[in-house]
């Protein structure tokens, strides 16, 4: 049992077809502009401070329309205007296959109403298999992190869709990891993947083309995303004044190999970017 | 028209050299060469002397205090500013001591960045 998106959901149903999954997404991505978007679409910003403002949400919290603000590059009014305009052009993935003609609105609404207890279930089962653990803070911070960062860091929602099990981690080809020790801890966060989803990750961090990302570099943008990720986990996790020394990211290991390294916890997460595995320990 | 300072970008890492040239041309930096280790910092700095250059402290070869050691050597005026890691607090005290003129953590914040660069070629 495992937590899906909806599409994903109706997919394996046999309720959509994988082209009309491909084409709805398509529709949200274009209905959903980011609040960045919107702005430079109505020249309120140019794309330059839009991307120092996406860069900024890299190493603070903080959402962009208040960033914005504090910079002084958008008025209140003119966020106002962009956030009823983003609320106004958002659809919700369900209601575009009913546009679409997918499905009728009583097929979705069933569908709905099937996907909410599937999900219940495997939230269910997601927060058994964490309960108890002694590193249950920790990977309920680390999933935290990936929901909240993975929008902004490469433009995908992303959630816990369950514990991975070994067929899921001889799936990742590649991995990323980073260790610190901590005075009274170690923390490690590692990502395993397949090559497909390591690339769709690197090309969006990086804003680049296939075309433009080898292997060795998707690979390093997999360990920078990791970073990211550790720096946060470590400001929720560790107190204000601890003293810890992080390794740089090592790529070296295999999902099963940072698995079998002492106390670690591995859990499958949906992305739009691909599935992955997060590693904690 | 003013001309941009000059840049010079230290770390072993491609994708954060991508990243980071990025963020130094939105602050108005030229990146002027890259380096994937510490003996390149040390021969681009020569071959380049740009106004400032960006070290990270984790790199092959030879590492950043190493190269930072080098290129004062050479030079007792240039200016570096320390790329590090979380955490890294002791090895920034000792770049400092040794004669960098600032640092930043990683992920970089483009504001900060912005604030302690234009300090170093100030």
């Amino acid at each position: 049992m495992a937590a899906k998106f909806l599409g994903q959901f109706l997919l394996e149903r046999g309720t959509i077809t994988s082209a009309q999954l491909l084409a709805a997404l398509d529709a949200q991505r274009a209905s959903n502009p980011l609040l960045g978007e919107l702005a430079t679409h109505h020249g309120m910003l140019d794309a330059t401070q839009a991307r120092r403002i996406n860069e900024r949400q890299r190493a603070e919290d903080r959402r962009f329309g208040d960033i914005a603000l504090e910079m002084g590059w958008l008025s209140t009014v003119q966020l106002d205007v962009l956030l009823a305009a983003q609320k106004q052009g958002r659809t919700l993935f369900g209601q575009i296959l009913v546009d679409q003609g997918v499905l009728t609105a009583e097929q979705l609404e069933a569908e709905l109403v099937a996907h909410r207890r599937d999900l219940d279930e495997a939230n269910h089962a997601l927060a058994l298999g964490i309960a108890g653990h002694t590193l249950a803070d920790v990977v309920t911070s680390a999933i935290r992190v990936c929901n909240r960062l993975f929008p902004r860091l490469v433009g995908s929602q992303c959630q816990a869709a369950g514990i991975a099990d070994d067929a899921a981690l001889d799936a990742c080809e590649f991995t990323a990891h980073v260790r610190i020790a901590a005075a009274s801890q170690s923390l490690l966060v590692g990502v395993g993947c397949s090559r497909a989803t390591m690339h769709a990750m690197a090309c969006a961090l990086l804003s680049l083309t296939p075309e433009q990302c080898d292997d060795e570099l998707a690979l390093d943008a997999l360990g920078e995303l990791v970073n990211v990720l550790m720096g946060y986990v470590v400001r929720d996790t560790l107190p204000d004044d601890a003293t810890y020394r992080a390794q740089p990211p090592s790529t070296r290991l295999s999902a099963a190999d940072l698995t079998a390294m002492g106390s670690t916890l591995a859990l499958s997460m949906a992305s739009q970017r691909g599935d992955f595995v997060l590693i904690v320990g | 028209m003013t001309s941009r300072p000059t840049v010079l970008l230290c770390d072993d890492s491609r994708a954060l050299r991508m990243l980071a040239a990025r963020q130094l041309d939105d602050c108005g930096f030229h990146v002027v060469g890259e380096a994937g280790n510490g003996l390149e910092a040390v021969s681009q700095y020569q071959a380049l002397k740009p106004d400032v250059v960006l070290m990270d402290l984790v790199m092959p070869e030879c590492d950043g205090k190493q190269a930072l050691g080098q290129i004062l050597a050479q030079d007792p005026d240039a200016r570096v500013v320390i790329l590090s890691s979380l955490g890294a607090q002791s090895d920034i005290e000792e770049c400092l001591k040794l004669g960098a003129r600032s640092y930043l953590q990683k992920p970089i914040d483009p504001e900060v960045m912005d604030r302690v660069l234009h300090e170093a070629v100030a």
